[in-house]
C-alpha cells in the first residue's frame, strides 16, 4: 500500500503541536522582554551598508511542521542604491522584508535565528539594531521612523474609516509629538504633492475608497516618506496597479530615492522592473538566496540555471516563438526541504555532485555571487 | 436624507400591514377560545349559561364566524379600529390595551436596558482579548466561560442563580419587584426594586454576554488581518493605538449595526426570565395573554414590536451611514 507522504498521523500532528507550542512560546516571549539597548546594538560588517541580513530564517510554526519560508538568506542594502529582490511567488521575498520590519503574524510566524543589522541615524546620531533581537517594545525606534514599507495592496492598505488626512497626520504625530495640527496638515500636504497628487487639499479630506488605485498607492509612498526614512521596502508596489500607473509610480520611487537620499528594497516577480530600478539584484527561491550581483551581472551574466531560467521566461516582442519558456516541476514541498539543492528536480544542467549537500555561495566576481555546483571547483569553501 | 427617509417610512406602512394581517390569522386559527374558558369558569362556579347568552357573548367579542370572510370582516373591523389610534380594550383585564403594554412596560425595559447595557460593556472588552490574545490561554478562557453562558438554558440558570443567592445565602429577595411587607418610598424604594431585579438582570446578562462576545471577537480578528492594520504597524504606531483606534473603529461598525436591531428585545420582555423571578413585566403578561386567548392585546403586543423592528432596522440602516464613511445612504 503507497503511504500518501503528505498524510500525517494523530500522534504526529500532536507530536508537532507540542514542539511548535514550546517553540513559540519561547519566540514569543523574547519578542516582548524588556530589555537595555545595548542588549541589541551591534556593529555592521561594512559601513557602507544600511542594512545587512545574515542567515535569516524566519519560520512558520503550522500544524503541518514547520514551514522554513526563509531558510538562510544574507544580502545587504549599501546607501544609496535600490536593491531588487525577485523570486517566484512564495519564495520568501514578501516574508523578508516583514521580518526587517518585524510585522511577521504571530505567534506562527517567528524570526527563528539570523541577524537584521541596520544603520539607524537620528539627530545625526548613527546606531546599529539588530532588528532580530529587538523586543517589540522597542520596534518604533525604527518602524515607521527608520524603514517605511510600501505595500502590495494600494486597495485594502488603508484604513477604510478616517479620512486620508487623519492618517497621514498620525505619521507626523508619531514622530513629531509636540506638531500642531495645523502643521502636520500642512506637512501632509507637501507630501502628498510631492508624490504628486493633483488636488491635494481635496484628497487630504477624501476618504480612501474615494480615490483610484493609484492615487492610493501614492498617498502610501507619502505616508512612508513622511517620516523619512533611510530605508523603504517596496513590496510589489506596482502589482495591483495597470501598466501606465505602474510606470509612473516607478518613476516616482525613482525620483524619490535621489530626494531623500535614501536606499530602497525592491521586492517584486517582474524582471522588467528590476532593470529599470535595481542596482543590485538578489534572486530567491525556497527560501534561499541562490544568485546576487549587480543588474548587469544578473541580467547580462546570469550564472545559476534557475536564473537563466527566468531570463529565458521573460516575454519578449521579437521572438518567432509562440509559447513561454518555462522552467519544468514544482518548487519543493516547503515543510520537508530535501538536504540536496532545492532546485535540482527542475535543473536542466544537473551533475553527479548536485545529490550531495546544498551548494555554498560562490564568488564569480567581486559583486557576484552564486549557489550552485556548476562553478567553483575547489571553491567550496568560500561562504 | 429627509426623502430616504420618508421613503423608508412609507414603505414601513406597507410592511406592517402585511404583519398585521399575518398575526391576526394566525391568532384567529390558534386553538385557544376566550369565550369558552369563561364559560366554563362560570360553570364550573355553578351557574349553567344559556346556548343564547353563549353566542351573544361570541358577537359581542367579534369571534362569532370562524369562516374565512368572518376572519377577515374581524380584521378589518380591527384595523379600522387602528386607524383612529384605537388598538382595542384587552378581553383579559379590560381596560385599553395600550395602557396594559404601557403600565408593564416599564419594569421590561429597565430590566432589558441595563442588561444591554452590561453585556456590551463587558462583552466588548472580553472580545477584543480574546482577538488579541488569539489562541492564548486568556482566549480559551474567555471562550469556554461564555459558551457555558450560552448554553445554560435561562430557566435552569435562573433558577440556580435564585436557589444559591437568594434562598441560599439570603442576599437579594427571590422573586417579586417590590418588597411586600413594607412600605418604602423615594430612594429607599429604588434599592428595593435595584435588589429585586439583580437576580433576573445578572441571568440575562450572563446568558447573552456569550453571542455578544463571539461577534465582537470574529469581527476584531477579521480586522487585526486586514492590510491597513498592517499599515498601521509599519507607520510605528504602538500597538495600544493600532488596536483602541484603527481596528476597534472598523471592529464598531457591526457592533453599533447591531445595537439598533436590539430596539424591539429592549421593549419585548424576557418571557422565561420574568416567569422564574415571576416579575409583572410585558413578557409576562404577554404569554398569560397567548394563553388566554386575548386576540387584542396579542395583536397590540405584536404590533408594536413590529413596528419597533422596522424602526430598528431603519435606524441600523441610518448608523451604517453614520459609523461607516463608504456607505451613502439615498
Amino acid at each position: 500500500m503507497a503511504k500518501n507522504k503528505n498524510y500525517l498521523s494523530g500522534r504526529e500532528v500532536r507530536a508537532i503541536a507540542k514542539e511548535n507550542a514550546k517553540v513559540m512560546k519561547r519566540l514569543e516571549a523574547e519578542k516582548y522582554r524588556k530589555c537595555e539597548e545595548s542588549e541589541y546594538l551591534t556593529q555592521m560588517k561594512d559601513p557602507e551598508n544600511i542594512l545587512e541580513i545574515d542567515e535569516l530564517h524566519t519560520y512558520f510554526f503550522t500544524e503541518q511542521g514547520v514551514v522554513k519560508a526563509v531558510n538562510g538568506v544574507s544580502f545587504n542594502i549599501p546607501k544609496n542604491s535600490t536593491v531588487g529582490v525577485v523570486g517566484e511567488s512564495g519564495c520568501g521575498k514578501s516574508v523578508t522584508s516583514m521580518s526587517v520590519m518585524r510585522l511577521l503574524q504571530g505567534p506562527t510566524g517567528q524570526i527563528y535565528s539570523g541577524e537584521i543589522r541596520f544603520n539607524a541615524k537620528k539627530n545625526g546620531e548613527e546606531k546599529v539594531f539588530d532588528i532580530a533581537k529587538m523586543p517589540m517594545g522597542d520596534i518604533h525606534k525604527i518602524r515607521g521612523d527608520q524603514i517605511a514599507m510600501i505595500f502590495q495592496e494600494p486597495m485594502t492598505s488603508l484604513n477604510p474609516v478616517f479620512t486620508i488626512g487623519q492618517q497621514l497626520d498620525e505619521v507626523t504625530f508619531i514622530h513629531n509629538p509636540e506638531a500642531t495640527k495645523e502643521q502636520a496638515k500642512e506637512k501632509s500636504i507637501e507630501m502628498l504633492n510631492l508624490v504628486g497628487i493633483a488636488m491635494p487639499e481635496r484628497v487630504y479630506n477624501a476618504f480612501p475608497h474615494e480615490l483610484s488605485g493609484g492615487m492610493r498607492q501614492r498617498v502610501m509612498i507619502s505616508m512612508a516618506l513622511a517620516s523619512s526614512p533611510r530605508l523603504i521596502i517596496a513590496d510589489e508596489p506596482t502589482t495591483a496597479l495597470d501598466v501606465t500607473i505602474q510606470a509612473q509610480i516607478l518613476d516616482l520611487l525613482r525620483d524619490l530615492k535621489t530626494k531623500i537620499d535614501g536606499s530602497i528594497m525592491l521586492i517584486t516577480h517582474d524582471l522588467g522592473v528590476i532593470a529599470e530600478m535595481a542596482d543590485y539584484v538578489v534572486v530567491m527561491y525556497a527560501g534561499k538566496v541562490i544568485e546576487q550581483g549587480t543588474v548587469q551581472e544578473i541580467f547580462h551574466d546570469p550564472r545559476h540555471p534557475y536564473t537563466i531560467g527566468l531570463q529565458k521566461s521573460k516575454p519578449t516582442l521579437n521572438s518567432d516563438s509562440d509559447t513561454l519558456f518555462n522552467i519544468p516541476g514544482n518548487v519543493p514541498n516547503p515543510v520537508n526541504m530535501p538536504n540536496y539543492c532545492y532546485f535540482k528536480e527542475r535543473c536542466s544542467r544537473c551533475i553527479e555532485k548536485c545529490s550531495g549537500d546544498y551548494p555554498c555561495m560562490v564568488q564569480v566576481s567581486p559583486t557576484h555571487f552564486v549557489a550552485c555546483h556548476l562553478y567553483g571547483e575547489g571553491d567550496t569553501n568560500n561562504g | 436624507m429627509f426623502k430616504y427617509i420618508l421613503k423608508r417610512l412609507l414603505m414601513s406602512v406597507l410592511i406592517l400591514l402585511g404583519v398585521s394581517m399575518i398575526i391576526y390569522f394566525l391568532i384567529r386559527l390558534m386553538p385557544v377560545d376566550f369565550i369558552q374558558d369563561k364559560i366554563n369558569a362560570i360553570n364550573q362556579g355553578g351557574a349553567t349559561v344559556s346556548e343564547e347568552t353563549v353566542n351573544a357573548m361570541y358577537e359581542m367579542y367579534g369571534l362569532g364566524d370562524d369562516s374565512f370572510l368572518g376572519i377577515l370582516k374581524g380584521y378589518f373591523s380591527w384595523l379600522g379600529a387602528l386607524a383612529t389610534f384605537d388598538l382595542g380594550t384587552s378581553f383579559v383585564y379590560g381596560i385599553p390595551v395600550a395602557q396594559v403594554i404601557f403600565e408593564h412596560m416599564g419594569i421590561s425595559f429597565a430590566i432589558a436596558l441595563i442588561a444591554t447595557i452590561f453585556e456590551f460593556l463587558i462583552a466588548i472588552p472580553l472580545g477584543i482579548t480574546a482577538a488579541t490574545h488569539q489562541y492564548s490561554f486568556r482566549d480559551y478562557l474567555v471562550t469556554v466561560l461564555v459558551m457555558i453562558g450560552i448554553s445554560l438554558p435561562s430557566f435552569f440558570f435562573g433558577q440556580m442563580l435564585k436557589d444559591v443567592l437568594a434562598l441560599k445565602l439570603g442576599w437579594f429577595p427571590a422573586s417579586g419587584l417590590v418588597n411586600a411587607t413594607a412600605s418604602f418610598t423615594g430612594a429607599e424604594l429604588l434599592l428595593d426594586y435595584v435588589r429585586h431585579m439583580f437576580i433576573p438582570i445578572l441571568t440575562i446578562v450572563i446568558l447573552s454576554i456569550g453571542a455578544r462576545m463571539r461577534m465582537t471577537r470574529t469581527n476584531m480578528l477579521e480586522v487585526m488581518n486586514s492590510d491597513y492594520i498592517r499599515t498601521a504597524r509599519a507607520k510605528g504606531l504602538k500597538e495600544s493605538v493600532v488596536i483602541n483606534k484603527h481596528a476597534f473603529r472598523n471592529t464598531l461598525i457591526p457592533l453599533v449595526t447591531s445595537l439598533a436591531g436590539l430596539l424591539p428585545s429592549l421593549f419585548s420582555g424576557a418571557i422565561i426570565t420574568e416567569q422564574v423571578f415571576d416579575l409583572p413585566g410585558i413578557g409576562n403578561i404577554a404569554l398569560d395573554a397567548m394563553n388566554r386567548g386575548d386576540i387584542p392585546f396579542i395583536m397590540g403586543y405584536n404590533m408594536f414590536l413590529a413596528l419597533l423592528s422596522v424602526i430598528g432596522v431603519l435606524l441600523a440602516d441610518l448608523m451604517y451611514g453614520l459609523v461607516d464613511p463608504r456607505v451613502k445612504l439615498g
